[in-house]
């Protein structure tokens, strides 16, 4: 397998990551399959840096970033969370490890508890950890809710008093309460509209730049992910197919997913419209992927070789990866 | 399916055995002595001593238990306390009893309460619907063994219908009938008004439904509608129901036959729990739990033929 | 525009939207108007009421015995006639309540106690625990309810906190059941995954997060139990296993009443329709809070 390049400090290393579930069929659950949901990922994600991982729905992009924090035990590989990993860690360095790592949820409807004001969501968590005295707490409490735009009057307020955006904001400043130094985003802007869409953005824009942070950005939005994001990683069926700097991926895109994906962005000119690449055949059921290349039975074109063998995920130019056979042919015909 | 059915019995037993299990242990690791019950408060000693030698309680628990296991699995639960009698023999005797009071009383609830309900489902807000409301509302918390009770004064004592004690002799089948009406009505009246209430909320549901505005679009007749359209889809919940409620009939007809003098299984485990007499009292639950959890294996398969969406592998 | 402005308020007019007023008086018409709600907490407090100041309300003392005084029918002197004893009727049946209601509550509040930390831990912990707690909830299941509470009786021996003990029990696996279903469905909401992600363990995010969400389901089904539980407790006391007399109890006098049913109706008819009564009304009243709390079950019934 590939190896990442080890001399630039990583924050988080992934290494080989899988989560698998068990789906029960039949009436007394007797028949299971194994739903490789996360399948043997790897990148690495700098300090301060963000990374857009895109794909689908239900190719394992949310349950791999839930999987990094350990909201679901991974079933191999490793993580490596500055310096102490993550997979094998004991609860008391977990909890230690909490404090550095948090998310943000796609659906501010159901990621805040409905009984619970904002200043119980968010001093909760920092009186468990300690990180403010109680007398202080109201202070804090009111500097994070600045911090995320909120007004501060509204710190007795309950979930349902907000609209989508503002939730979304007490998400953040949920996930900010600890001091972290890595967020997961996942969908974090999905079922927001369009126009909050972009504060939301702009909002962990300069909080990234203010606290120093480094996002892992879920999305199946492309465009939402080419503006916020330093690199880029598609995924596909649970494995990572095409990884790379934004502007590269967005200006070649080596993989034939990938160049159907960013054919798919709509374009604001009426008489410069791209070639969209439109895929047939069908997803294969992920309890059944088929042999060799996972993407052969919608790929337009698909060789021999691609339905015998798994590509191996290759370095074609500085820092970018692709899984595909035709890619990496290429590369030595050419090289 | 047959793979299906095996398995709900291999369960079905497993239940049977569990229960035991928890009976068995209640009864002797909590306070009360079986042979004083036997012998008397009075006993001397050494006569208490060695009945227990006899009855084989001076053992070990696990060893207890493992004798009465192997029992158990050739059929034979033991022999009572009190009467010295098998158990399995005083079961047999009673349990027929008790089953044609329980399905009596189903039936019963079944063919008063179906109907009701589809009625008052119908008419919908009219004064049949309110009168049948307040009706049901009453007669779903009336405990069985009151209703027995009324019914044994009026119809009993007062107007002399009906006999009013034992439940008659298996040769006089008339007899039988005549001793089961009373017990039967107190048992099926609460349930009639249950089952009135669940047919009557299910009804309204899929009245609501989309296919049914397609059939009253194609101008069916509101008969066929309501009985081969409607009721066939409301049954289904309402047969669930039934099989989930069969513990309480249970329990009520163990009411309902104290109220009547009824010999009965309801009759032996009082006594039996009264005068401690633990190789009834193990056998006797037994019986109820298996007959409880049968009644639930029999409601899941009845699902396939009701509904045909229900397929089991 | 794409309707010209008489079409519109055509429209509109169809459309028949909901106006600021319609939607307040939609939410005063509350079950708590119906009358037969408010007829129920009428009755309720009248019994409650009764049976907490029972020795003020009672026209006699419920054990005074006097033998010139047997059977008598209901007549001014003793409003439901008197026992075999000479005792006066509604004095015992206002001293019966205290029992039967105490016990009622008492023993709903066991279950509900045992109950809802067996059935959230089963259903927020899964895993082993929940396999074997269920299970047994299983087995117990099987067992009719006054079954159980017989057998637990039997095994403790009869008097007032025993009985609270037996019938807990008996009502424990039905409430198991109740408290872990919801827990199931609010253990998959990303809140509680936020609050696994910020290091919160277990025993705050159960008790902070998870039984706030279970409690007013549950105190609906409690009300509702709370019927169970005097049914059952009338019930074992009816047959000779539940309260001794001379303390009196509505099933205690039941079983009285049947064995002078003939010469002395009254006993068992009081006791009877003041039991059926506080049922009845406790029915409604558990209808009603659900209701309230969730409008969309309004009209449907309870599953179990």
């Amino acid at each position: 397998m590939m190896t990442l390049d080890k001399q630039t400090p990583a924050l988080l290393r992934v290494q080989d990551l899988q989560k698998n579930f068990q789906v029960r069929k039949g009436l007394l659950g007797r028949k299971i399959q194994t739903l490789k949901a996360v399948d043997r990922l790897t990148f690495d994600l700098k300090r301060g840096e963000t990374l857009g991982l895109v794909g689908e729905s239900g190719c394992g992009k949310t349950t791999a970033g839930k999987t990094i924090l350990r909201l679901y035990e991974p079933d191999g590989g490793q993580i490596v969370f500055d310096g102490t990993d993550v997979v094998g860690a004991s609860d008391k360095q977990m909890l230690a490890l909490r404090r550095q790592m948090q998310i943000v949820f796609q659906d501010p409807y159901d990621s805040l508890n409905p009984r619970k004001s904002v200043e119980q969501t968010l001093g909760e968590p920092m009186l468990y950890h300690r990180i403010v005295e109680r007398r202080h707490l109201r202070e804090r409490i009111a500097y994070l809710m600045t911090l995320v735009g909120l007004p501060t009057a509204c710190m007795n307020r309950y979930p349902h008093e907000f609209s989508g955006g503002q939730r979304q904001r007490i998400v953040i400043a949920r996930a900010l309460c600890l001091e972290p130094k890595f967020i997961v985003c996942d969908e974090a802007v999905s079922s927001l509209d369009v126009s909050i869409q972009a504060q939301i953005i702009n909002l962990l824009q300069d909080l990234q730049a203010q606290l120093a942070l480094t996002f892992l950005f879920i999305s199946h939005d492309l465009r939402v992910v080419k503006h916020i994001s330093d690199r880029v990683a598609i995924m596909y069926l649970g494995k990572i197919i095409e990884l790379g700097n934004t502007s590269e991926i967005y200006a070649t895109p080596l993989h034939p997913y990938t160049q159907a994906l960013l054919s798919a962005i709509p374009v604001a000119d009426p008489f410069n419209q791209p070639e969209r690449i439109i895929l047939s055949g069908d997803v294969p059921t992920p309890t059944r992927l088929p042999k060799g290349c996972r993407f052969h039975t919608r790929c337009w074109l698909k060789e021999e070789i691609c339905l015998r063998e798994e590509p191996a995920f290759g370095e074609v130019a500085n820092g970018h990866y692709v899984m595909c056979h035709l890619v990496h042919r290429s590369k030595e015909v050419s090289g | 399916m047959t793979k299906y059915i095996l398995l709900r019995l291999v369960y079905l037993f497993l239940t049977a055995f569990a229960v035991l299990t928890i009976v068995f242990f209640t009864l002797r690791v909590l306070p009360g002595d079986p042979v004083y019950t036997v012998l008397g408060a009075e006993a001397p000693p050494d006569v208490v001593a060695q009945t227990r030698a006899e009855l084989g309680f001076d053992r070990p628990l696990y060893e207890q238990f493992a004798i009465y296991l192997s029992g158990f699995l050739q059929g034979d639960l033991g022999t009572s306390l009190q009467s010295k009698r098998p158990v399995t023999e005083m079961i047999g005797l009673m349990l027929p009893h008790t089953i044609l009071l329980a399905v009596a009383g189903i039936v019963i609830g079944l063919i008063l309460g179906v109907p009701l309900g589809v009625m008052a489902a119908v008419k919908r807000n009219g004064l049949f619907d309110s009168i049948s409301r307040i009706i049901g509302v009453s007669f779903i918390a009336t405990p069985p063994f009151f209703v027995a009770i009324l019914l044994l004064l009026v119809l009993g004592f007062w107007v002399g219908a009906f006999p009013i004690i034992g439940a008659g002799e298996w040769n006089q089948p008339v007899d039988i009938l005549h001793a089961l009406v009373l017990p039967a009505f107190a048992l099926g009246i609460p349930k009639a008004a249950h089952m009135m209430r669940f047919t009557r909320s299910y009804m309204l549901e899929v009245l609501n439904e989309d296919y049914i505005r397609t059939a009253r679009a194609k101008g069916l007749r509101e008969q066929v509608i309501v009985f081969t359209h409607a009721l066939k889809n409301a049954l289904i919940p309402v047969v669930t129901i039934l099989g989930n409620q069969l513990g309480q009939v249970i329990g009520g007809a163990v009411l309902v036959e104290t109220v009547f003098t009824r010999p009965g299984m309801g009759r032996l485990v009082v006594e039996a729990i009264a005068g401690r007499d633990f190789p009834v009292v193990q056998g006797t639950i037994v019986v109820f739990s298996f007959f409880v959890a049968a009644s639930n294996m029999i409601v899941d398969l009845t699902y396939g033929f009701i509904d045909p969406r229900v397929r089991y592998r | 525009m794409l309707f010209p402005k008489r079409f519109r308020k055509r429209i509109m007019a169809r459309l028949n939207p909901v106006t600021e007023e319609e939607c307040t008086t939609m939410r005063s018409e509350s079950v708590w108007q119906h009358l037969d709600v408010r007829v129920a907490i009428f009755v309720l407090a009248v019994i409650i009421l009764g049976a907490i100041f029972a020795p003020w309300v009672a026209p006699y003392d419920p054990d005074t015995q006097n033998f010139r005084n047997r059977n008598k029918p209901p007549s001014l002197e003793h409003l439901c006639g008197t026992d075999y004893f000479g005792r006066d009727v509604l004095s015992r049946v206002i001293f019966g309540a205290r029992v039967s209601l105490a016990i009622g509550f008492l023993a709903t509040a066991f279950a509900m106690l045992i109950g809802v930390t067996l059935g959230v831990s089963a259903g927020y912990l899964g895993g082993t625990i929940e396999t074997i707690v269920m299970r047994f909830v299983d087995v117990m299941m099987a067992i009719p309810m006054v079954i159980t509470g017989l057998l637990m009786v039997a095994a403790l021996g009869s008097g007032f906190q025993t009985l609270i003990v037996a019938i807990g029990i008996s009502m424990t696996p039905r409430l198991i059941r109740l408290a872990r279903a919801p827990v199931l469905v609010i253990k998959q909401r990303e809140y509680i995954q936020a609050a696994r992600a910020l290091g919160l363990p277990k025993r705050i995010i159960i008790f902070s997060h998870i039984v706030p969400q279970v409690i007013p389901p549950l105190i609906v089904i409690a009300t509702l139990q709370v019927c169970h539980a005097i049914v059952i407790e009338a019930s074992i006391s009816f047959l000779g296993l539940g309260i001794q007399p001379p303390m009196s109890s509505w099933g205690g006098l039941l079983k009285d009443g049947l064995r002078n049913l003939p010469s002395a109706p009254w006993i068992s008819l009081t006791a009877g329709v003041v039991l059926t009564l506080t049922v009845i009304v406790l029915n409604i009243l558990g209808d009603a809070l659900r209701d309230s709390l969730d409008p969309r079950l309004r009209g449907r019934l309870r599953a179990q």
